[in-house]
C-alpha cells in the first residue's frame, strides 16, 4: 500500500514531479558527459604518455630516474620471457636506451635526446613515432646506421630523406663516440617536444656503437591492454620481484610525474563540481519534497492518526524522493546515451577551440579530438552519489512529516 | 455487564498558554463498556475534544490514567500508541479525511494493510465493510467521485474493518446535511446494535445526543452528568 500511495501521490502533482526529475536527468547528463569526456582525455593522456618511452610500467635500476645510466638490466630476455609467462596480462615488454645526444647536418646542428628501439618488438601501440612517420619508414634492424627524426627538427637541420647526420654521444664506458647515419625516416606525432627534440636509432646499431653488452638494456617498458590495468598488474609484480637489486619497478605515475598530478588534481576538481552540481539537485528534490509535506499534512496526520508508524510515514515520504531520483537518473542516462555514443564512436574536435597543439599535464596530444568513455565505475559513482544525496535532502522533510501532530493536522480544512 | 473497552481513571489536561496555565480537563474518572453508544456533550471549550484526543491515544493526559482495553496508554512510546491507535480504535473524523489519492476501497484497505492483513482476506473485508455501510458498487471511485454523506461512510467503513474495540468520532456529523447526518448516525447505531460495536461521539448535534444510550455531558473540564438514557427511536 506504502508504494501505490507513493507513485499516486507523485502522480498527484504531474508538473512538479517531472520538473524535479528532469533537472535530476540533466544533473546525470552533466556528470555523465563531464566524467565520460574527462576520464577519456586521463586516458589519452596517459596513452600518449606511455607510448613517448617508458610504457605503463617500467623496469629500469633505481636511480636510472635520477640520471645514472651504469647499471642496465642484464639478461634482459630471460627475464622478458620469464614476466611474460607468468602475467600474461602483460601484452608487450620493450627494450630501450636512451641518452642525449649532440647532432649536426651540413647545415646545422642541435642538442637532442634519442631513443634506441627495437624495430622488431614495437608496435603502434607501443610507440607514438611508429604510427607517425611522414616521410620515409620507421627504423629497420637490416639496414646499418639510419634514424629517425622528427619533422620540425629535420626543417631546423634543413634534412630530408636520404640525407646524413653526425651524432655524438657518451658510450656505455664513458667514452665520446660520434657516428654518422642516413635519415631513413621523418615523423610528426603532434607532441611538439618529441617531434623537435627526439631521434630515434635502432637498438642493435645502437648498441654496436655505445658497446653495450648484447644482452643488456637501460630499461624495459611494460604495456598493458588498457591502461585501468596498470595499477593490478604493478600490484602483482610487486607482491613478487622476478628482477635483481639494484632494478626496481616504476609506476607511470613516477616515471610521468607531472601527468600524474595534472591527473589526480583535475580529477578531484572534475568530482568536486559534480558533487556541488548533485547537491544543487538535491536542494531541488529537497523543496520538491517538503512541498509535497506541507501539502500533505492533513492526510498525513490523517494517517498517523489512524495508526500508520513514523517509520512508516518516514520511509515513505524517502521512497517518493528516491523514486523521482530514480526517474530523473532514467531519463538522465536515456538523454546521455545518443550523446555519449556519438562522442565514443565519433569525437568531438577540440582544434577550433584548443589549435592544433593540446597539451595537458606536461603531455601534448596534437588535433585533439575529444571522446568520452563512461566507465561501470563512474556509473555507479554517479547513481550512488545521486541517492545518497537524495535520501539525505529527503530527511529532512521526512522527519518534519513525522513530527506532524495529527491532532492538529486532521482538523486542518 | 461487559467488559471495559476503556477505563479513565484522574485525567487532566493542562496547557501552558504564554506560561499561564489552562486545564482543559479536570480530574475526569469514566468507564466505556464494550457494545456501548455514548457521547461527550457540552458547550465549546468544554475540553470534549481534548478528552477524546487523549482517548484515541493521540495526545497524552497531565495527570491520571488511560487505558483501552486493559492496555493502559501512559509511557507509551510514539511507535507503542501508533499501535494501539491502528489495533484498538477506529476513527470517524469531522471532515472525513479520506485519502484522496486512493479509491474507497484502497482507503479502507489502508487500514487492514498497517494490521498487515493478508492480501486476499484485506480484499474481502474491504468490500464487506463497504457493503456493510451501503457502498456496494461505489468501491472503486475516488473521494472526489463521491458526496459528502458517502465519503463519510467510507469513513465509517475504514473505521470499523480493522475490527477495533472502539470507534471514536470527533462531530461526524457536523459536516453533513440534515438527511444525510440522519442516515450515517442511523448507520452508525445499526453497526453498534448489529455488530456490538462500541461507539463514543463528540458532538454537538441533537440528532446524536438522541440517540445514544449514554450521554456525558462536560462543562468547563469537568463531568457535569453521566446519564444512561433509555433508547429513543
Amino acid at each position: 500500500m506504502i508504494f501505490v500511495l507513493v507513485f499516486r501521490n507523485l502522480f498527484r502533482r504531474k508538473k512538479r514531479t517531472l520538473v524535479t526529475a528532469m533537472s535530476v536527468a540533466l544533473g546525470v547528463w552533466i556528470a555523465a558527459l563531464a566524467i565520460g569526456t574527462r576520464e577519456y582525455t586521463y586516458q589519452r593522456l596517459m596513452e600518449v604518455s606511455s607510448q613517448l618511452a617508458y610504457g605503463n610500467l617500467t623496469l629500469a635500476s633505481q636511480d636510472f630516474f635520477l640520471g645514472d645510466y651504469k647499471n642496465p638490466i642484464k639478461g634482459y630476455e630471460a627475464l622478458v620471457k620469464e614476466l611474460k609467462e607468468s602475467h600474461p596480462e602483460i601484452k608487450d615488454i620493450i627494450p630501450r636506451l636512451m641518452g642525449e645526444a649532440y647532432i649536426a647536418s651540413s647545415e646545422n646542428d642541435a642538442s637532442v635526446g634519442f631513443m634506441a628501439m627495437d624495430p622488431e618488438r614495437e608496435t603502434e601501440q607501443t610507440s607514438i613515432i611508429m604510427g607517425h612517420m611522414v616521410e620515409g619508414r620507421f627504423i629497420h634492424e637490416s639496414l646499418d646506421h639510419q634514424v629517425n627524426i622528427g619533422h620540425i627538427l629535420a626543417q631546423k637541420l634543413m634534412v630530408t630523406l636520404g640525407d646524413e647526420i653526425i651524432y655524438t654521444t657518451t658510450d656505455f664506458k664513458g667514452e665520446v663516440t660520434s657516428y654518422s647515419a642516413e635519415v631513413v625516416g621523418i615523423f610528426a606525432t603532434g607532441n611538439q617536444n618529441t617531434d623537435r627534440h627526439v631521434i630515434i636509432f635502432p637498438l642493435k646499431q645502437a648498441k654496436e656503437d655505445l658497446h653495450y653488452p648484447n644482452d643488456h638494456t637501460q630499461f624495459l617498458s611494460l604495456f598493458v591492454a588498457h591502461h585501468e590495468l596498470t595499477n593490478d598488474l604493478f600490484n602483482s609484480l610487486h607482491k613478487n620481484p622476478r628482477w635483481p637489486s639494484p632494478i626496481k619497478l616504476f609506476h607511470w605515475s613516477e616515471t610521468q610525474g607531472s601527468l600524474a598530478s595534472f591527473v589526480s588534481g583535475h580529477r578531484i576538481m572534475t568530482y568536486l563540481m559534480i558533487f556541488f552540481l548533485l547537491l544543487v539537485i538535491s536542494s531541488g528534490i529537497f523543496t520538491c519534497t517538503i512541498i509535497n509535506v506541507v501539502e500533505r499534512r492533513k492526510e498525513i496526520g490523517t494517517m498517523l492518526a489512524l495508526g500508520m508508524g513514523p517509520t512508516q510515514i518516514f520511509s515513505m515520504i524517502i521512497l517518493e524522493s528516491l523514486v523521482i531520483s530514480f526517474l530523473g537518473c532514467g531519463m538522465g542516462w536515456i538523454l546521455v546515451s545518443p550523446f555519449h555514443h556519438y562522442l565514443a564512436h565519433y569525437g568531438w574536435d577540440m582544434t577550433p577551440y584548443f589549435g592544433e597543439n593540446y597539451a595537458a599535464g606536461g603531455v601534448e596530444l596534437g588535433r585533439y579530438v575529444m571522446k568520452s568513455t563512461i566507465t561501470w565505475a563512474a556509473t555507479g559513482m554517479i547513481i550512488a552519489s545521486l541517492f545518497v544525496l537524495t535520501i539525505l535532502a529527503a530527511t529532512g522533510p521526512a522527519i518534519r512529516a513525522v513530527q506532524i501532530s495529527p491532532i492538529k493536522a486532521i482538523s486542518e480544512e | 455487564m461487559g467488559q471495559h473497552v476503556v477505563s479513565v481513571q484522574g485525567v487532566s489536561k493542562v496547557y501552558s498558554q504564554d506560561t499561564v496555565p489552562f486545564v482543559a480537563v479536570k480530574n475526569v474518572s469514566f468507564d466505556v463498556t464494550q457494545g456501548d453508544f455514548m457521547a461527550l456533550v457540552g458547550p465549546s471549550g468544554s475540553g470534549k475534544t481534548t478528552l477524546l484526543n487523549m482517548i484515541g491515544a493521540l495526545d497524552t493526559p497531565t495527570e491520571g490514567t488511560i487505558a483501552i482495553a486493559g492496555e493502559p496508554l501512559q509511557d507509551k512510546s510514539k511507535r507503542e500508541l501508533s499501535l494501539i491507535r491502528r489495533d484498538l480504535i477506529g476513527f470517524v473524523f469531522q471532515s472525513f479525511n479520506l485519502i484522496p489519492v486512493l479509491s474507497a476501497r484502497e482507503n479502507v484497505e489502508l487500514t487492514l494493510s498497517l494490521q498487515k492483513v493478508p492480501k486476499s482476506e484485506k480484499k474481502e473485508r474491504a468490500f464487506k465493510a463497504l457493503e456493510e455501510v451501503g457502498l456496494k458498487g461505489m468501491e472503486d471511485r475516488r473521494p472526489f467521485q463521491l458526496s459528502g454523506g458517502q465519503q463519510q461512510r467510507v469513513a465509517i467503513a475504514r473505521a470499523i474493518a480493522p475490527r477495533p474495540h472502539m470507534i471514536l468520532a470527533d462531530e461526524p456529523t457536523a459536516n453533513l446535511d440534515s438527511k444525510t447526518a440522519v442516515a450515517i448516525l442511523d448507520l452508525m447505531k445499526r453497526l453498534s446494535e448489529e455488530r456490538g460495536v462500541t461507539f463514543l461521539f463528540s458532538t454537538h448535534d441533537h440528532r446524536i445526543v438522541k440517540a445514544v444510550k449514554r450521554l456525558i455531558r462536560m462543562q468547563d473540564g469537568e463531568i457535569e452528568h453521566d446519564t444512561k438514557l433509555p433508547t429513543q427511536e
